[in-house]
């Protein structure tokens, strides 16, 4: 039996190794034994954009040493884009922000927290009605709460928005007026699994490169994937794509009316799904989130103009390409991801166009499988965690509640445990108003006096500055607080500036676009007297309650914030001595979760999240104690609130019968066009190595040099009729401000003759001065990808 | 039977005759020609490097002149130190031009040379199978090949500015400390296979840097062995393994 011997032999030994690989992979090492050689690493999501890829974050002697790629994270699977891989180095600009300085005499002077804390509550307490935050989907999910709970919970008003408003309040009035119910019903696992992918005005190739990668790079491995780019400029995303569909800016409406026009036309349209989950609606004449009914027969006779080659006429988009959409709709063997971002939602129809999109989905039945769905990108870290998920939006309630349903209200005051009444049933001032608000002097009804921005930079990213941020820099009252962890464009002019601690320098959680929430501790120290953001809300609460300010008083005559330890004992969690006795983030956090059941956007407790890479809500708890995720909403098979045997149901639909809806809009001209005085369409956006405005990557050595400065995209044929060449410098000017930019042709988008793009990430080049703040009636998101603008030469004699 | 025409007898020939011409270029070519195709002088030597064959008896006694290098003792040997101090002078400069390249060891090296905006981009062209030319080497890809370059790798120095940029506003300077370049692998004993001394998360493939096309201090002194983890076992706290079972620092209740 020599035979069986070997083997025995060749199976012990095999076990002896298993075993050692395993004890070494198991083994915990100590964190000194490993110190110096690059042992002691931990999880994080990336402090940038909306993906929400983690990363590892290797900690040394109180200070981030290295960062890699997750293999563990479903996101990225080990993967990070440029940006990710040098997030660590975010940290260690040499002009970080280390003091609180206040503006005297036009110079910013160094004063202690107590004496700022001092300031903001006193200014508060002068007029809480005066009073408004001004917050970002790069707020922590506790961050958030704390800030919404103080202004609505303690001041008893709706003056809070956040800079989400300018990125993806059209994917939520999209999502909410079709589904009845925010934020998308797949997730990014739809990515590995369809066949189709459509770019709708989206370059993630740049902007989400890991999740471009994580379906171009299927290719790779034998599969097919179908990448069709529909966009106004040729990126680096439309070089890996099949189809380039180049259409006039502001005609996507008239192209997917074009799809849904075809499918109803050739009878391939999904009939069953139509009649088993869909509803029709149009808009009222005061286009609104709820609009009027429709009929399907009167859906077909609205889509009737739109035949293949009237699209062709109003996109510019060939007909045979409308035609090649709608067969592929049509085929319901394919899986069809749509993806969009800015695009979409920068956009003066930005709710319309989202509607038709999901539309699409819906008629054609492409939704509720995996691979099949319309999924909208977000740019901020926690664009959905926190703006959309916590509420921190003028409108807005924790967990998808809204302060105009009496319910939702009396929900929030009975878990806050405030008086009833004490939340205003009138949404504040959306981001647009607040500002422009801000910038009305007081006797003309800006009666908004005091802002406190958090972790953004409104004096970059604003649409049209002129009008909506600089004037209120020049009015005596206007106070402008700022915290921030560098100097920005937005600090420079600010009454106060408070430094703020940033990413690992404090616990936090942010929620990704595919519904998936995060978290991560605190690994290093911030510099200076940096302080958490969450500290400074309950500093500034603690001191108005000293203050006597009733509104930081629960019903029981507690302070909002209050926090007791293990023994019964209120923690000073306002003094930062103390701020760390425990911790705040859990507490906050846990108090939160409990909103979220009644839209179904069930959080797990804190502990989950610490066990996991994220997770994705709705989070259910098992009969076995564990805590599930769901991938696929309203989908039978995945999603636990769907009543066994329906297969798909929208359980908050808006007609109340478990119904989406198909929504139709005609196409129309934007407010504003190219004409002879302005003829070029400008267009903004973002570059690979540039995070939004820049105040990050700017300071990145590696992305800086990799992208020194903005630029104005232009075709060859405008730049040979104004003479210029790459790297000359021209005025782009609008009706509302100018500004001066190197040409550069043929670089990383090629716009068509009549079209320029320029990138808004540099401080030195504020493209904002020029743009519109025209906006969507509906989710009062600016449009920052179309406007009128004139170009030329930059005079003689000017700057050199 | 009608006779060929004129101009097919003509043909006929010409053809024979091509034919014969044909073959024997042929066998001329291949005929085997021992002699030199160009003939010259003989160059004249001077006769003291002529060395006379060595008598079987004098080999005992004298050294072969071509050996006269040769050491029969250990002690005449360049000290081993010396030897380190090259092979560690060597591997340092190569551990410093790679570190130049990136922000720390594990970040995505920037490219050092420039490279098209968009377009599907040429990068496996050399990158795949690494290359050397006149001594500089691009290297093969130290992992597999993913389809878009550029998402992690951005040139070092960006498109060209204009002739007179706006003054930097931010502060260029950045504080980070990177982790240190990884230091020599461990060995049990002297001639022991080092252990890996860096992650191998995105460095799987070895022969990336320490391939025949690699710097010369990180060069295998045995290239030919591609079964890299066989001898060199990597570190279980450099592959981010323990990541989870790590004590984690911070407000953990």
């Amino acid at each position: 039996m020599e035979t069986d011997r070997r083997t025995l032999m060749k199976l012990a030994a095999m076990a002896a190794a298993t075993t050692t690989v395993n004890r070494l992979a198991q083994a915990e090492p100590s964190v000194d034994a490993t110190a110096g050689k690059g042992g002691n690493w931990q999880k994080a999501p990336c402090r940038f954009c909306g993906t929400g890829c983690h990363v590892q974050v290797n900690v040394e002697g109180g200070r981030v040493v290295a960062v890699a790629g997750d293999p563990l994270a479903e996101v990225n699977k080990g993967l990070c884009c440029v940006k990710g891989y040098h997030v660590g180095l975010a940290l260690y600009g040499k002009d970080r922000l280390r003091t609180p300085m206040l503006k005297r005499n036009g110079t910013h002077v160094p004063i202690s927290w107590a004496e700022a804390i001092d300031i903001i509550a006193g200014r508060i307490q002068k007029d809480p009605k005066g009073f408004a935050v001004y917050g970002s989907g790069q707020w922590t999910i506790p961050e958030g709460y704390a800030a919404l709970k103080l202004v609505k919970g303690g001041l008893g008003t709706n003056n809070i928005d956040a800079n989400a408003r300018l990125c993806m309040a059209s994917a939520v009035t999209g999502y909410v007026s079709t589904y009845g119910v925010d934020e998308p019903a797949g997730t990014f696992t739809d990515l590995d699994k369809c066949d189709v992918v459509i770019l709708w005005g989206n370059n993630p190739a740049e902007m989400h490169p890991v999740l471009f990668s994580r379906f171009i790079d299927r290719r790779a491995r034998g599969e097919k994937v179908t990448l069709i780019d529909i966009g106004t400029r040729r990126t680096r995303s439309t070089d890996h794509a099949q189809h380039f569909l180049q259409f006039k800016p502001n005609s996507d409406l008239a192209i997917a009316n074009g799809i849904a026009h075809l499918l109803l036309e050739r009878g391939t349209f999904d009939e069953e799904f139509v009649r088993k989950h869909c509803n029709f609606r149009q808009d009222t004449a005061e286009p609104s989130l709820q609009g009027q009914p429709m009929t399907l027969q009167e859906y077909r006779k609205a889509l009737g103009p739109y035949t293949p080659e009237a699209v062709e006429k109003l996109s510019g988009v060939r007909a045979a390409d409308i035609r090649m959409l709608a067969d592929l709709f049509a085929n319901k063997e394919l899986r069809i991801t749509s993806l969009w971002c800015m695009g979409m939602n920068q956009h003066t129809r930005g709710t319309a166009i989202n509607r038709l999109v999901h539309g699409l989905h819906l008629l054609s039945g492409h939704f509720g499988r995996p691979g099949d769905a319309p999924t909208s990108l977000t740019g901020q870290p926690s664009a959905c965690g926190t703006v959309r998920e916590v509420g921190t939006l003028a409108h807005g309630l924790p967990g998808g509640l809204v302060v105009t349903n009496e319910k939702d209200r009396a929900i929030t005051e009975q878990l806050w445990n405030v008086p009833a009444g004490r939340i205003p049933a009138k949404p504040g001032p959306h981001t647009v108003a607040m500002w422009r608000n801000f910038s009305t002097p007081a006797d003309q009804g800006g009666d908004i006096n005091t802002v406190w921005v958090q972790c953004t930079n409104p004096g970059q990213s604003l649409p049209n500055l002129n009008a909506l941020f600089n004037p209120s820099r020049k009015l005596a009252d206007k106070f402008l607080v700022v915290s921030d962890v560098y100097p920005t464009a937005t600090t420079k002019d600010a009454d106060l500036i408070l430094p703020s601690a940033l990413w690992v320098e404090k616990n936090g959680m942010t929620g990704n676009s595919e519904r998936r929430t995060q978290q991560w501790f605190k690994m290093v120290p911030p510099p200076g007297e940096a302080r958490d953001d969450v500290w400074q809300l309950i500093a500034v609460a603690r001191r108005l309650f000293e203050l006597g300010n009733e509104g930081m008083k629960d019903k029981d005559g507690q302070f909002i914030f209050r926090q007791l330890d293990a023994t019964g004992r209120e923690v000073p969690i306002w003094q930062w001595e103390h701020y760390d006795d425990i911790n705040v983030d859990e507490r906050l956090f846990n108090e939160y979760r409990l909103f979220t059941t009644h839209k179904h956007k069930n959080l797990a407790p804190y502990r989950e999240y610490v066990k996991a890479r994220g997770l994705r809500w709705p989070v259910v708890e098992q009969p076995d104690g564990s805590w599930r995720e769901t991938q696929y909403r309203f989908a039978e098979f995945d999603d636990p609130f769907v009543k066994k045997g329906e297969g798909i149901q929208f359980y908050h639909s808006v007609t109340k019968d478990d119904r989406a809806l198909i929504w139709f809009h005609p196409a129309e001209d934007p407010p504003e066009k190219p004409d002879a005085e302005f003829p070029f369409w400008l267009c903004t956006g973002r570059v690979l190595e540039h995070w939004h405005t820049g105040t990050l990557t700017m300071r990145i050595p590696q992305l800086r040099r990799a992208m020194p400065q903005a630029y104005v995209e232009m075709h060859r044929e405008d730049a040979a009729r104004l003479g210029v060449q790459n790297g000359d410098v021209v005025v782009v000017e609008s009706r509302r401000g100018k500004l001066e930019l190197p040409v550069w042709m043929d670089g990383r988008g090629s716009p068509p003759p009549g079209s320029l793009f320029v990138p808004f990430f540099d401080e030195r080049m504020l493209i904002n001065l020029v743009t519109l703040d025209a906006h969507d009636p509906i989710s009062k998101q600016p449009d920052y990808k179309k406007c009128a603008v004139r170009v030329r030469r930059r005079p003689e004699g000017a700057r050199p | 039977m009608k006779a060929p025409a004129a101009s097919h007898r003509a043909m006929h020939v010409f053809g024979a005759v091509l034919g014969a011409v044909l073959l024997a270029g042929f066998m001329r070519g291949t005929e085997y020609n021992p002699a030199p195709r160009v003939r010259g002088e003989p160059v004249a030597r001077p006769s003291s490097d002529l060395r006379a064959a060595p008598s079987y008896t004098s080999m005992m006694t004298e050294p072969q002149a071509r050996n006269t290098h040769w050491r029969h003792s250990l002690g005449g040997l360049v000290p081993q130190a010396a030897v380190d101090e090259a092979v560690t002078q060597g591997r340092n400069e190569a551990v410093a031009a790679r570190a130049a390249r990136r922000a720390f060891d594990g970040a995505p090296p920037t490219i050092p040379h420039p490279i098209d905006q968009r377009g599907v981009l040429g990068c496996l062209d050399c990158h795949a199978e690494g290359v050397v030319v006149a001594g500089r080497s691009a290297p093969a890809m130290s992992h597999a090949a993913y389809t878009n370059c550029t998402q992690c790798h951005v040139v070092a120095d960006g498109p060209r500015e204009p002739a007179a940029p706006p003054p930097q506003t931010v502060a260029t300077e950045n504080a980070f400390r990177p982790v240190p370049p990884p230091a020599f692998g461990e060995r049990a004993w002297a001639g022991a296979p080092p252990t890996i001394p860096h992650s191998t998360q995105m460095r799987g493939t070895c022969l990336s840097c320490h391939g025949v096309s690699g710097a010369q201090g990180l060069k295998s002194s045995h290239p030919w062995r591609v079964s890299c983890t066989q001898c060199h076992a990597p570190g279980a706290a450099l592959d981010l393994r323990p990541s989870m079972d790590v004590p984690l620092v911070g407000r953990t209740q």
